[in-house]
């Protein structure tokens, strides 16, 4: 198991740096003014998986900055699926849901992770551009996704005050990005069980007077594998037979246990 | 310890997935009806998302019924043709049910319909089990001998067509209500995610007529076959079956089978119905305090 997982780590690998080679990366403002990846950049769904610890780490051009302020944001976020909000009104009593709105692409995780609160970098418009805070994500609404006339702004801070008390949305600043001496920069971000398999894209950020002057990507790939891979492949692609299999077990349990115990 | 599930995406603690099967095994044991009106709240309670704890509360309850089926016809409590006849209403009612299920999620009111069917039959069904065993332990606390069989009435049931005799269950009555209480039992299963033992044995026994022994040995016969062919239709149709969860439970279920049917042999019948009622009171009123009060007038779910 994990020597097939090793290998499928290295194939992994070998394909991205020929992937690399390939395309070039889209420039900083500033060439190489900062550089960084994260620590490990497959993570895989197992039996056993209850979240990731994942590191980003990440170095900046100190001769070029040197004498100046700056901040450094980090931001995680993946992946991005259609999401419906609703909303309930009070009908005879009873809270039924009567107003929805759907977004057409939230990210089911969304980390930022600054040297100093997200708002405070940089004015809204320079973060909106990036997606650089909860308050700055761009969150496009689907065509005649909104029934009624509510106001998209209330579903949206809905939207983004339930993913932040499930822990799928963070905003974190205090001692989120550390510096190893003048460089080196480090940053811990846990992803919990429930952000699911899919891409995640890492954006590490070099702002300067509120503006951004370098930017650089890091992606990481988290993956079921063996069982659990196998189930939710079978589920989505041969749904007869996982079906079958569902009653089949049932019934070996349920046939098994009246062979056991017998005398009941 | 955790174990991730597949389907509803998230990690759950196995021992407590043993242990709710083992409860709801328990019950079933102890009262014979399947328990899965109270697995899929509890599931629902524990964090799994509803449309993945409707789909797969059906699953572990064919494990169970097929261990309570075999203990019944061991001392011939089951009524074959008529559980046939129920069955044939169930799988109608099961297909129906199923779909209304892919409907009520795409306009956002699956949960609420959940709720309030659950509400409503829990507190009826509670309601009557809570007043008819208060009633037999009066009555066994003035030497009367307990019954649960009522004396026979003709009623507008008796004066229906297509009169059929169920020689197990000594009756001659019409096959019509069966199949239509199997087709009611059936949409249950297929919209609560329960096997509608709850339901079934009530309506059989205070309706039908039908004696207590084999009302339940024949509902645990119908309910393998409605829970299988819910969770094939949940699985093609909705594909929120979550297997690795469902054996969790089924695995806990069939443990505490056993726990219960030891321990409902050694407590009093009507204690244990009390019991039961106050626990389906319990889990309605639960859900009702959700309906009038809910905890955030927001949701979010996935497209």
């Amino acid at each position: 198991m994990r020597a097939r997982a090793s290998n499928r780590l290295n194939a992994f690998f070998a394909g991205w740096l020929a992937l690399l080679a390939l395309i070039t990366p889209a420039r900083a403002e500033i060439p190489d003014s900062i550089e960084a990846e994260a620590s490990q950049n497959y993570f895989y769904i197992e039996p056993s998986y209850n979240g990731s610890s994942i590191v980003l780490f990440g170095s900046v051009d100190y001769d070029a900055l040197k004498g100046k302020a700056f901040d450094i944001a980090v931001t995680i976020q993946g992946p991005v699926k259609p999401v419906t909000v609703w909303k309930k009104n009070r009908h005879a009593g009873l809270w039924i849901n009567s107003e929805s709105l759907t977004f057409e692409g939230v990210p089911n995780y969304y980390a930022v992770l600054s040297t100093r609160p997200a708002s405070e970098i940089a004015p809204l418009a320079e973060r909106k551009a990036r997606g650089i805070g909860l308050d700055a994500l761009d969150l496009p609404l689907k065509k005649d996704g909104l029934s009624s006339q509510a106001a998209p702004e209330e579903f949206q801070s809905a939207l983004i005050r339930l993913k932040q008390s499930s822990g799928l949305f963070v905003e974190q600043s205090k001692g989120a990005v550390e510096f190893l001496g003048t460089r080196l920069f480090r940053s811990h971000v846990f992803l919990p069980a429930a952000a699911g398999a899919g891409l995640y894209r890492a954006k590490f950020y070099i702002l300067e007077n509120g503006k951004v002057v370098g930017e650089t990507g890091a992606r990481i790939r988290l993956k079921m594998v063996g069982i659990e891979e196998e189930l939710s492949t079978a589920a989505v692609f041969y749904p007869w037979l996982y079906g079958a299999i569902a009653v089949t077990l049932a019934a070996l349990v349920g046939g098994g246990a009246s062979l056991v115990f017998r005398r009941v | 310890m955790h174990v991730y599930l597949p389907i509803a995406e998230l990690p759950v603690n196995a021992l407590l997935m043993l242990a709710l099967g083992g409860v709801v095994g328990f019950l079933s044991g102890m009262f014979g009806v399947g328990g899965g009106f109270l697995m899929t709240p509890m599931l629902i309670f524990a964090g799994v998302p509803s449309a993945v704890a409707v789909a797969t509360g059906a699953n572990p309850l064919i494990a169970s019924s097929i261990t309570g089926t075999i203990a019944q016809w061991r001392r011939k409590n089951v009524d074959f043709k008529l559980g046939l006849i129920l069955l044939a209403g169930g799988a109608a009612g099961a297909l129906f049910g199923v779909q209304i299920v892919k409907l009520l999620r795409q306009a956002g009111q699956f949960d609420l319909t959940v709720s309030l069917l659950y509400v409503v039959f829990m507190s009826v069904v509670g309601g009557l089990m809570f007043i008819e065993s208060l009633h037999a332990l009066r009555k066994h606390r003035q030497g009367k001998p307990v019954s649960m069989r009522r004396p026979a009435q003709h009623t507008w049931i008796h004066r229906l067509p297509l009169k059929t005799r169920f020689k197990a269950s000594k009756l001659y009555i019409s096959a019509i209500p069966p199949l239509v209480l199997g087709v009611l039992v059936g949409l249950l299963s297929g919209i609560m995610g329960v096997g509608g033992g709850f339901i079934m044995v009530p309506i059989l026994i205070y309706l039908l007529r039908v004696p207590t022994n084999l009302a339940i040995g024949t509902s645990l016969f119908q309910v393998i076959f409605v829970s299988a062919i819910t969770t094939v239709l949940q699985a093609v149709w909705n594909q929120t079956v979550d297997i690795a969860l469902a054996l969790m439970l089924m695995v806990g279920g069939v443990l505490g089978a056993q726990a219960g049917a030891a321990a409902g042999q050694k407590l009093r019948a009507e204690q244990l119905r009390l019991l039961l009622a106050i626990l389906v009171l319990a889990v309605g009123l639960r859900l009702l305090v959700g309906l009038f009060a809910p905890a955030d007038l927001f949701s979010i779910s996935r497209v």
